[in-house]
C-alpha cells in the first residue's frame, strides 16, 4: 500500500518580492513610460505565496512579461521571446534572454561590450514590448497619470514598419526607444551605480561559458547580490572575489596548495550523498602527493585580505561545485545583517590546520510584531550549544552537503573574504528568531557557518 | 498570449478582465482546486499564471478552453459562453444576448 507523506506543518507564506526588487520593477516601468512606451504593471501573490509581477501593454492590457518566483526559483515568461526560462540567478536569466534575442547589438560583434546588469531589465521589457508591436500614440492617457504631461510619445508603430519591410528603420526605432528608456532610468532615478548604459563587461562579473552549457550559473555579480540580499544591506563586491569560486574554474585548483590535502583532478565530490566516512579516497581528498601548485585565481587575489588557504573558502570551493547550478552564491565584503545577527553568538575556538572546532549559537528571543525591531540575540554564549570535539575536513564537507540536502531549494551561500555561510534564506527571512548557526573556525582565521532551522542543522550533523 | 481583436478602451478591457478573473476564481474554488492543481490540469507552464488570470490580466488561450472546462467541471459550451462575456463581449452579446434578433432570424 502506498503511503502519502503530508507535511504536518506548512511553512508560513510570506515570500513576496523584496522592496528592492519591487523598486527595480517600478523603476523600469517609470523609465519606459517616460520614454514614450505605454506600459502598465501589476503584481500579486499566488495562493501558495509565490509572488509574480507583470508588465502589460497599456493599449489592450496584454501581458508583455510575467516574472515570478516559484518555490524560490525565478521565472521569466515573455510571449515575444517564445517561452519561459527558470533559474535561481535572476541576472543570469535576464542576460541569457537578452543575449539570445538581441534587439540592440554592439556595432562590432567582436566588441567586448555588453549590457550593464542594471539595464538588462529595461532592455528585456522594452524589446519584448517592441516585438509585440507598440503604437505609443494609440494609448490613451490614464486619468490622473502624473507622467502624462511630461511624456513625449515617440510614435513607434512597429507594425507599420513591418508592413513596409523597412527593417533597418524598425531596428533604429527599437534602438532609439530602448536607449531612451535606459537614459530615462539613468537620469531620473537614483542609480548612481550605473555610470554607463553601454558599459564594458565588468570585471566583477564572472566569465561564464556559453549559456547552453551553463545557463544558470550559480555565481551572482555584485548587483545580483543586491537581489538576494535585498534589505540585508549587501555591499558591492571587489572584482577579484567573484572569481574565487566560480564554477567554471576547476574546483580542485583551489585546493592544490592546501597544507596537507589536495584534491584529485577527478570531481571533488561526486554527489550530495557521498559517504565521506568511507575514507579519504572516497571523498576525492588524498594526502599531499605532489608539490602544491598555487592556482592562478588565488594568486591574483590581492588587497587587504590575503588569499585563504586551508580554510573555509578552500572547502566551500569544492562543495559549491557539487551543489549544482541552482544555488545562489553571493560574494560580498561583509555579511548581510540577517546573517550576522544569528552568527554573533557563535563561540569561536582556535583550531589546528586540518580540523575545525564546532560551536553553535541559537537565537533566544522571538521577533516582536514591530518589523523595525531587531531580534535580540543571546550574547556571551549563554544559549550557545557547544557540540564539543572537532570536525575533520571530510566531516565538514559531509555536513555542508547534508545541510544543502536538508534546506533544498532555499539554500544560498554568502562568501566574504574570511567567511563562508551556507544558509536557508527562507528561514532567515521569515523566522529569524528560530534559526540556529553552526560555525567551523579554521586555523587561517576563516570561518564556515551553516544557518538554518534547528532541525535542518541537527539533521546535517547526523 | 492572445490579443483581444475587439477594439475597446483599455479601461473597459481591464474591467472586463477583472470580472472574468473573479469568475474564474469562483469556478476554481467551486471545483476545489488550488491554483497549482488547476495549472497542472490545464497545462499551464507556471501556476502563477492562474493567479495572474484571476487578477484580471491576460486571457485563457482558446486552444485550452476544453482543458479548462474539464478541469473546472463545466461543459465546454457553457464555459466558452461565459468566458466570451469577458474576452469577446461584442460577439457574446450578438450571439447570446440579443434574443430578439435571434428569434427573428430563426423565424425567417
Amino acid at each position: 500500500m502506498g503511503a502519502n507523506v503530508v507535511a504536518f506543518i506548512r511553512r508560513t507564506l510570506s515570500r513576496d518580492w523584496s522592496a528592492q526588487e519591487l523598486a527595480e520593477f517600478y523603476r523600469v516601468e517609470a523609465a519606459l513610460i517616460q520614454s514614450g512606451l505605454h506600459v502598465c504593471s501589476d503584481r500579486g501573490i499566488a495562493d501558495e505565496g509565490d509572488p509574480w509581477f507583470i508588465f502589460c501593454r497599456a493599449e489592450d492590457d496584454e501581458v508583455i512579461v510575467h516574472f515570478a518566483r516559484i518555490d524560490g526559483q525565478y521565472l521569466i515568461s515573455a510571449p515575444a521571446y517564445g517561452g519561459d526560462v527558470r533559474g535561481y540567478n535572476f541576472r543570469a536569466l535576464l542576460r541569457g534572454l537578452v543575449d539570445r534575442h538581441p534587439v540592440l547589438r554592439p556595432a562590432q560583434q567582436t566588441s567586448n561590450v555588453t549590457w550593464h546588469p542594471s539595464a538588462l531589465l529595461i532592455v528585456l521589457v522594452a524589446s519584448a514590448l517592441l516585438k509585440m508591436g507598440h503604437n505609443a500614440e494609440a494609448a490613451p492617457a490614464r486619468p490622473g497619470d502624473p507622467l502624462a504631461a511630461d511624456r513625449v510619445p515617440l510614435n513607434v508603430d512597429l507594425a507599420g514598419l513591418e508592413h513596409t519591410g523597412d527593417t533597418v528603420a524598425q531596428e533604429v526605432q527599437q534602438n532609439a526607444v530602448i536607449l531612451a528608456a535606459i537614459a530615462c532610468a539613468t537620469v531620473s532615478q537614483d542609480i548612481s551605480s550605473v555610470p554607463m548604459t553601454w558599459a564594458p563587461v565588468l570585471a566583477s562579473e564572472p566569465v561564464l561559458p556559453a549559456h547552453d552549457a551553463l545557463p544558470l550559473a550559480p555565481v551572482l555579480d555584485s548587483s545580483a547580490a543586491a537581489d538576494l540580499g535585498g534589505s540585508h544591506g549587501v555591499v558591492p563586491v571587489p572584482p577579484q572575489l567573484s572569481f574565487l569560486f566560480s564554477p567554471v574554474v576547476d574546483p580542485g585548483a583551489h585546493l592544490h596548495d592546501l597544507a596537507s590535502w589536495q584534491v584529485q583532478t577527478t570531481p571533488v565530490v561526486s554527489g550530495l550523498g557521498l559517504p565521506l566516512d568511507q575514507g579519504a579516497a572516497a571523498t576525492g581528498l588524498a594526502p599531499l602527493q605532489a608539490p602544491p601548485q598555487p592556482a592562478p585565481e588565488l594568486a591574483n587575489v590581492s588587497g587587504a585580505t590575503a588569499p585563504l588557504h586551508s580554510g573555509a573558502q578552500d572547502i566551500v570551493g569544492s562543495v559549491l561545485s557539487s551543489l549544482g547550478a541552482n544555488v545562489p552564491i553571493v560574494y560580498v565584503y561583509t555579511l548581510p545583517f540577517a546573517l550576522t545577527a544569528p552568527l554573533n553568538d557563535s563561540v569561536h575556538t582556535e583550531t589546528a590546520a586540518i580540523t575545525a572546532h564546532l560551536t553553535t549559537a541559537t537565537s533566544s528571543a522571538a521577533v516582536s510584531g514591530d518589523a523595525t525591531t531587531t531580534p535580540a540575540i543571546a550574547t556571551g554564549g549563554a544559549n550557545a550549544l557547544d557540540l564539543g570535539g572537532t570536525a575533520s575536513v571530510p566531516e565538514v564537507l559531509q555536513i555542508m552537503q547534508n545541510f544543502a540536502t536538508e534546506v533544498g531549494p532555499h539554500l544560498a551561500v554568502v562568501v566574504t573574504p574570511t567567511q563562508v555561510v551556507e544558509y536557508d534564506y527562507y528561514a532567515v527571512d521569515t523566522t529569524p528568531a528560530a534559526v540556529t548557526a553552526v560555525t567551523y573556525d579554521f586555523a587561517n582565521g576563516s570561518h564556515l557557518s551553516l544557518v538554518g532551522l534547528p532541525a535542518e542543522i541537527s539533521h546535517a550533523l547526523v | 498570449m492572445y490579443g483581444n481583436p475587439q477594439r475597446r478602451t483599455s479601461f473597459e478591457v481591464q474591467d472586463l478582465r477583472r470580472d472574468g478573473g473573479r469568475w474564474l476564481k469562483e469556478q476554481r474554488e467551486r471545483a476545489g482546486l488550488s491554483q497549482r492543481q488547476l495549472a497542472e490540469r490545464v497545462g499551464a507552464e507556471y501556476y502563477t499564471f492562474i493567479s495572474q488570470l484571476e487578477t484580471g490580466h491576460g486571457r485563457i488561450p482558446p486552444d485550452r478552453y476544453r482543458a479548462w472546462a474539464d478541469a473546472l467541471g463545466l461543459s465546454p459550451g457553457s464555459f466558452v459562453r461565459d468566458v466570451m462575456r469577458f474576452y469577446d463581449p461584442i460577439t457574446h452579446e450578438i450571439l447570446f444576448c440579443n434574443s430578439h434578433e435571434v428569434n427573428k432570424s430563426a423565424a425567417e
